[in-house]
């Protein structure tokens, strides 16, 4: 059997938490296949691309150590097809792209057929139209206070000397990625599936992942068990206020819970009725512009393109733009009042938790309270008693304490 | 290498991947001839790996051969600067220009001379922090360093602790450079000392360190600098919110917060490090001992940009471990050879620090507490002798990085540190 690996490299906001999510819950049917999508953890892939990119990341790095190396070993020891999916991979420079393709068994100095493994690299892309507006929100959604305004100024910077737009470009620049992931594949080896415009059954896209993977014919379990929800105008700008407000009081751990999960992704992304993010009307030309350079680009390679690069101009301009930065403060409000009842259920929710925890430490209390009461116990203590008032009787409870394994002074 | 064109003639400007090659080869070799002279008259040489190196990362040999082309670390150095990708999200590897066809996407390809000292410092930095954990690796294998984390350490360390905490230590709390010089002069003359947060014996005093807020924001930072993660100065200085002074160094949250534990009666402030013996009890001859370890300012900016790369290398305790125990003793070593001026705050913070230090002041003395010594001693005094200081210079960094990857100490041998440290 051949050795091939489908290596994914993003982009991110593409539908890849999903596909990693069906990939991890198949494992057993995969691997049944012949397909291994090797993972004892959710975020296997996440970890070896941190340490693959030398990327700190909130103190997760200190847990991908070696997990790059680990991984690809797993590709090389398995004859048969291997699946590496994380889009952040997309962000790879070519030193360690080089590094990584070298480590799945592929020599930059071969010929095809020559080849130890066979690589092949999937890129998934969605147009920038919904891409520039998903990128902002989702550095609020990670504590930034940079208004949607400076956001556009800085990706747009020709320089990239931001971090923002630095890594804006990293993972969102499709040609730039392919180059550096694949320049010296195949070209039939290099799989671009394009995101199918808002409003498209979602089949469609699962339909061209699974084509991408080889997963035609495999018996799979898609229900969707992770998601990565959108927020509205109004959401995003009240989060960005809450940054602004609480960034410097709310540690890292307590944010994560409280602001991303339970008011972000449980509580506001529920509200579906406000207006959407979208690129601002003077924006938009740039941006269409630069992704028919970019179809362009790809297209030249020769590429197998799943879906249609055409999808990547996006949708036309709204007539009907909200702009984050001076949003309705009606509908403001109304989404700070649905995120007070959120935050105050999931305090509710803690109180009762904490409760609960009371009435177990004080059960532990009476329990050691009816201990100490049993006659044994008590004649126990009497005996310590009784030698701790003399020398001799010093010395039998300190042997009788060594014996014991510790130093306490409890009977 | 295979010459190309005669030298002094100039030459088609075109893309040429083999002639980037070629001043690649060049490099290794030794050459200091930068991309701008090899264009114009250099040769080309075939290809060694899928890709060229990146800018920041050829430009850095470069600047390492011209500081010692003959040193014995070299060609080993140089081989690991090449394959070597800076940490984090900051600048990506930029192409050489007419090596690469200029293209309409991606940054566009540039003349490595054109890359500031601060992005060849991302490369840098990750080399030094590889060298520092083999340093250390080595240091262990030969028994000169024993590791905290070791499980023989760690289990001798919870049973000194509970020891002391029998015998009584004593708390020091305060300004964090000074507090950690004081902590570990007790440590090594065995003086029983608490452990963090616990406010010892009863009775005895928690010892609150202090000096004037200028040098205790300068130590707060370099400490903050060895513990790793500490941003760049300037934006330290202006994280307190509404002007406040950093958390670390505000005396009077740190002594608002022992004296809600052990009482305003048991929070002893020393706000003058001369008299420090006598606040902690200890002969007059210990004073010298006492003061903090100097380090200059490039040293410092170095140590807060190593600590990134060292932070994937090594977990948090130990990366600590390594920046004080290794990389200090490396960068008061080079100091002897190469002097150079300690950290200062900006002119624009001076007006500040001087205003902050009076409410300080204020604030601690309207609370009463103990104090050995003067509570003026907080606020700066622009009027007495003060050693001249600078805020970190990239160059100045660069330079100082370029002769720890050079230095003698650098000779060991380089396993990689993931594969030791896994």
């Amino acid at each position: 059997m051949t050795r091939r690996v489908l290596l994914h490299v993003g982009t991110p906001k593409t539908g890849t938490s999903y596909v990693q999510d069906v990939l991890f819950r198949n494992r057993e049917p995969l691997a049944e296949a012949g397909i291994r999508y090797p993972a004892e953890r959710f975020d296997a892939h996440f970890l070896a691309a941190l340490d693959l990119m030398n990327l700190p990341w909130g103190g997760l790095e200190s847990e991908a150590i070696g997990a790059w190396d680990r991984l690809a070993e797993e590709a090389r020891s398995h004859d048969g097809t291997t699946i590496i999916s994380h889009e952040i991979l997309a962000h790879a420079s070519p030193t360690q792209t080089g590094r990584a393709l070298e480590s799945l068994g592929h020599r930059w100095d071969a010929a095809p057929g020559e080849q130890e493994t066979e690589v092949h690299v999937v890129i998934s892309v969605r147009d920038l139209v919904r891409q520039v507006p998903a990128e902002w929100q989702e550095n609020v959604k990670h504590r930034a206070t940079l208004s949607y305004g400076e956001f556009l100024a800085q990706v747009r910077d020709p320089e990239r000397q931001s971090r923002v737009a630095s890594w804006f470009w990293a993972v969102q620049e499709i040609p730039a990625i392919l180059e550096r992931w694949a320049h010296d594949l195949p070209p039939e080896h290099v799989h671009v599936v394009t995101v199918p415009p808002s409003g498209t059954a979602p089949e469609v896209l699962w339909g061209r992942f699974s084509r991408a993977l080889s997963l035609d014919g495999v018996d799979l379990d898609l229900e969707a068990t992770r998601a990565n929800p959108s927020l509205g105008v109004p959401e995003t700008a009240l989060i960005r206020q809450i940054n602004c407000t609480a960034n410097d009081r709310l540690a890292p751990p307590d944010y994560r819970p409280l602001i991303r999960e339970t008011l972000a992704h449980r509580t506001l992304s529920e509200r579906r009725d406000s207006p959407r993010l979208a690129l601002p009307p003077d924006a938009h030309p740039w941006f269409v512009d630069l992704a028919q350079s970019w179809i362009a680009a790809v297209d030249e390679r020769g590429y197998d393109v799943i879906g249609d690069l055409q999808e990547l101009v996006g949708a036309p301009v709204r007539p009907d733009y909200a702009d984050p930065d001076d949003p309705d403060p009606s509908q403001v409000a109304d989404a700070a009042v649905d995120a007070i009842t959120g935050l105050a259920l999931e305090a509710a929710r803690l109180r009762a938790e904490e409760h609960r925890l009371h009435e177990e430490l004080a059960e532990a209390h009476r329990a050691l309270e009816r201990a100490y009461l049993r006659p044994s116990y008590r004649l126990r203590e009497k005996i310590v008693q009784l030698l701790e008032g003399s020398r001799p009787g010093r010395v039998v409870m300190a042997g009788y304490r060594r014996l014991r394994g510790r130093s306490s002074s409890s009977a | 290498m295979t010459p190309s064109g005669p030298p002094g003639h100039g030459r088609d400007q075109g893309p040429d991947v083999g002639l980037a090659w070629g001043w690649v080869a060049a490099l290794r070799d030794g050459s200091s001839t930068s991309w701008a002279q090899w264009r114009h008259s250099g040769g080309t040489a075939p290809a060694t790996a899928r890709d060229l190196p990146g800018a920041q990362q050829l430009e850095l040999v470069r600047r390492i051969n011209l500081a010692d082309a003959g040193s014995h670390a070299r060609a080993d150095l140089v081989e690991r600067v090449i394959t070597a990708s800076a940490t984090g999200r900051g600048l990506p590897e930029r192409t050489l220009v007419g090596a690469v066809p200029d293209r309409s996407w991606g940054l566009p390809p540039l003349d490595p001379a054109h890359l500031r000292d601060h992005d060849l410092l991302g490369v840098a930095a990750t080399v030094v922090a590889q060298d520092l954990v083999a340093a250390d690796l080595a240091a262990r294998a030969s028994g000169r360093q024993r590791s905290v984390s070791a499980p023989g350490v760690a289990v001798a360390r919870r049973a000194r602790h509970r020891v002391l905490r029998r015998r009584g230590g004593r708390q020091v709390v305060g300004d964090p450079w000074l507090a950690w010089t004081v902590r570990d002069e007790l440590l090594r003359t065995g003086r029983p000392l608490a452990p963090p947060g616990d406010p010892g014996r009863d009775g005895r005093p928690v010892v609150v360190v202090g000096q004037d807020l200028a040098t205790m924001l300068v130590g707060a930072w370099t400490a903050r600098a060895f513990d790793g993660g500490a941003p760049s100065w300037e934006r330290w200085l202006g994280s307190g919110r509404g002007g406040a002074v950093p958390r670390p160094v505000d005396l009077e949250r740190v002594a608002r917060r022992w004296s809600e534990v052990v009482g305003a009666e048991r929070v002893l402030l020393a706000p003058d490090p001369t008299l420090l013996p006598i606040a902690l009890n200890l002969p007059a001859r210990a004073r010298r001992r006492l003061a903090p370890p100097y380090v200059s300012a490039d040293g410092v900016d170095l140590a807060r940009r190593v600590s990134a790369p060292l932070g994937l290398l090594v977990e948090r305790g130990e990366r600590r471990r390594i920046l004080r125990r290794v990389l200090l003793p490396l960068l008061r070593a080079d100091l002897v050879e190469h002097p150079a001026p300690g950290l200062a705050l900006p002119d624009s913070r001076q007006a500040w620090v001087v205003r902050r230090a009076q409410r300080m002041r204020d604030g601690l003395g309207a609370a009463r507490y103990p104090v050995v010594g003067d509570l003026q001693a907080l606020v700066p005094d622009h009027g007495g002798h003060r050693p001249p200081g600078v805020v970190p210079d990239a160059s100045g960094v660069l330079g100082l990085t370029v002769r720890l990857l050079l230095a003698p100490q650098s000779l060991t041998s380089h396993p990689n540190p993931k594969e030791k440290t896994r």
